[in-house]
């Protein structure tokens, strides 16, 4: 699903309400059933962390940990953790980089790191915001097949004024068109 | 990521920043360090004083350094007094002299002229070890006193620290004055005696009768060079007198000779104004040294944080719940507190020495003081609360983040 609609008016918001960073005033958000402003902080915090990937515009990355170790931040699985992390960042082509410091990748590099990350550990939803506004042509591709790509169960939501990866989205909401 | 991974690798990736801060909190560590020792090693003196007299006789000095240099075994060797004023002493102690009302129960003679490893040899008679009445003996756990040549009785530690026993023949340097830097040739003593233990500087003390003494300084030195006495010379008397007899005495000696005299328990209690005073000062100043400290891993923290702000709300985000960065932040003050500690301790332990040397009498001989590594303990524990406290500064500020605000626009 793409979420689109001009600047400042709740796109943003709504990801973080979906993940649960902060509650809504009024009403409710139900994600597998379970009622988010129910839930503890640190429940919230163990959803998100078990269900729910994020990618950020930018600055997704922790600058003094290497691309490999940033790809395992999210991920659990003992032993197995690092080849997961190694087949995400295979995905979006950034395994030969995986020992580099992530302060000295480009802002199209540090995405597919974002992505990989979220990759490492299977999701059920994936929040995706601008994930591309900054990104040239091919690491924009790079980006939006690894997020197309996802298995079918998982559930993409992206926010986005990018109009060149509009037409890879079967369901795109318009805010303007709401309000 | 566990949280300690995270927080090792916070260190080690930001090495300059961690090495500047090691470095100033260890320095804090050394500093504290260095001052509580030397604060203990000094107020040791008060526990290992040797017990057994009133009064000291020596050559005209310090109270304090007569008081350190006879009954603490500390400091350079000390000047000469003339033997003959020990033998008038005797007499009044037999009521045969002059000044009648001098009050003095006992004199006992007391002489350095040799060192066995770093233990001072003492020269002395009987009267060291029988006191005059109500004061105790000094009693011997073995054998009996030196009387004859080349005899010697030796405290109870080194008896158990350097193996010796009865019967062993130990080998002693002369050790004859202080302008004296030349090697003496070795002699050896008999051991006839060992002490009872007495939990003070005796222990670590020996003694032979102060004819052996004198002949070591014969068979080395000639008289001209020790003294306008030759060899009928002593380092100190110790006396026992009443107490209402001290302004005798202190006329007689301090007007009328070239000696003085001191009064123990009056020396003592300066000794410990002046320690008392030194305690004061030393805690306080280890107490700035350590806030320093703190203070600086603060800045540290807080400076760090400021920059890491927006990571750890992309941590937050992606499931890293609040007691998870709590955890990361509380080692990175454990692992930057036992960091500092541990080069803290090695600056301490290179530093003490030269500190001592240059403290010089400031400080008793650690020979029979003990001065550990292990009296900064206290120091330590300060410091890795302080650094966790300190750590923990960054995770109050968190709390109060708005994680939705803080990545909005991201």
């Amino acid at each position: 699903m793409l979420i689109k609609g001009p600047s400042g008016i709740g796109k943003t918001t709504l990801l973080h309400l979906i993940a649960g960073l902060f509650l809504p005033d009024e009403g409710e958000v139900i994600i597998g059933g379970k009622a988010l402003g129910k839930l503890s902080d640190n429940e919230r915090s163990e959803l998100r962390r078990s269900s729910v990937g994020i990618i950020f515009q930018k600055l997704n990355l922790i600058e003094h940990l290497t691309v490999l170790e940033n790809a395992e931040l999210q991920a659990r699985g003992g032993k197995d953790l690092t080849g997961k992390s190694m087949n995400a960042l295979e995905k979006v082509g950034m395994s030969a980089l995986s020992g580099q410091l992530s302060a000295s990748l480009s802002l199209g590099e540090q995405q597919r790191v974002a992505v990989a990350r979220v990759l490492s550990f299977s999701p059920d939803i994936v929040l995706a915001d601008e994930p591309t506004s900054s990104l040239d042509e091919n690491n924009s591709n790079i980006i939006m097949d690894s997020l197309i790509n996802l298995p079918e169960e998982t559930t993409l939501i992206t926010v986005s004024h990018d109009h060149r990866i509009e037409k890879r989205f079967s369901r795109i909401i318009n805010f303007s068109e709401l309000s | 990521m566990t949280p300690l991974r995270l927080a090792i690798l916070n260190l080690t990736r930001r090495k300059l920043t961690t090495f500047f801060a090691v470095l100033s909190i260890s320095i804090s560590v050394a500093s504290s360090g260095l001052l509580l020792r030397s604060y203990i090693l000094s107020n040791s003196r008060l526990a290992t004083l040797g017990k057994g007299c009133d009064a000291v006789v020596g050559a005209k000095n310090s109270g304090i350094e007569i008081l350190l240099g006879s009954l603490n075994g500390e400091g350079d060797f000390p000047d000469f007094v003339p033997y003959a004023l020990f033998e008038s002493l005797r007499k009044e102690q037999h009521g045969e002299g002059v000044y009648v009302s001098s009050g003095i129960k006992s004199v006992i003679p007391f002489l350095y002229f040799g060192k066995f490893k770093n233990y001072r040899v003492i020269g002395t008679d009987e009267s060291f070890f029988k006191r005059p009445q109500p004061a105790p003996d000094l009693d011997f756990a073995q054998g009996t006193w030196a009387a004859n040549p080349d005899e010697v009785v030796i405290g109870s530690y080194i008896a158990d620290k350097e193996n010796v026993r009865i019967g062993d023949y130990i080998t002693v340097s002369p050790w004859l004055g202080k302008s004296e830097e030349r090697k003496f040739p070795e002699f050896k003593l008999k051991v006839t005696g060992i002490l009872d233990r007495t939990k003070t500087v005796w222990d670590y003390s020996l003694f032979s009768n102060v004819k052996q003494a004198q002949d070591i300084y014969r068979q080395n030195l000639d008289s001209a060079k020790i003294s306008i006495w030759g060899y009928n010379v002593l380092n100190y008397f110790l006396i026992y007198t009443d107490f209402g007899s001290r302004k005798p005495l202190t006329d007689l000696i301090n007007k009328r000779t070239v000696a003085q005299v001191i009064y123990v328990n009056e020396e003592i209690s300066k000794l410990e104004g002046l320690l008392s005073s030194g305690k004061n000062l030393g805690l306080f100043i280890t107490l700035m040294i350590i806030l320093l400290g703190g203070l600086v891993v603060s800045v540290l923290m807080i400076t760090r944080f400021d920059a890491m702000k927006i990571q750890l709300a992309v941590l937050r985000a992606i499931g890293y719940k609040k007691g998870e960065i709590a955890k990361w932040l509380l080692w990175e003050g454990i692992l930057l507190g036992v960091t500092s500690c541990l080069a803290g301790a090695l600056f301490d332990m290179m530093l003490f020495p030269a500190l001592k040397g240059a403290i010089g009498m400031g400080l008793p001989e650690t020979v029979f003081a003990s001065s550990t590594i292990f009296q900064s303990i206290p120091i330590w524990i300060i410091t890795i609360a302080a650094t966790c406290i300190a750590a923990y500064i960054p995770f109050v500020i968190f709390n109060t983040l708005n994680v939705h605000d803080s990545l909005r626009g991201l």
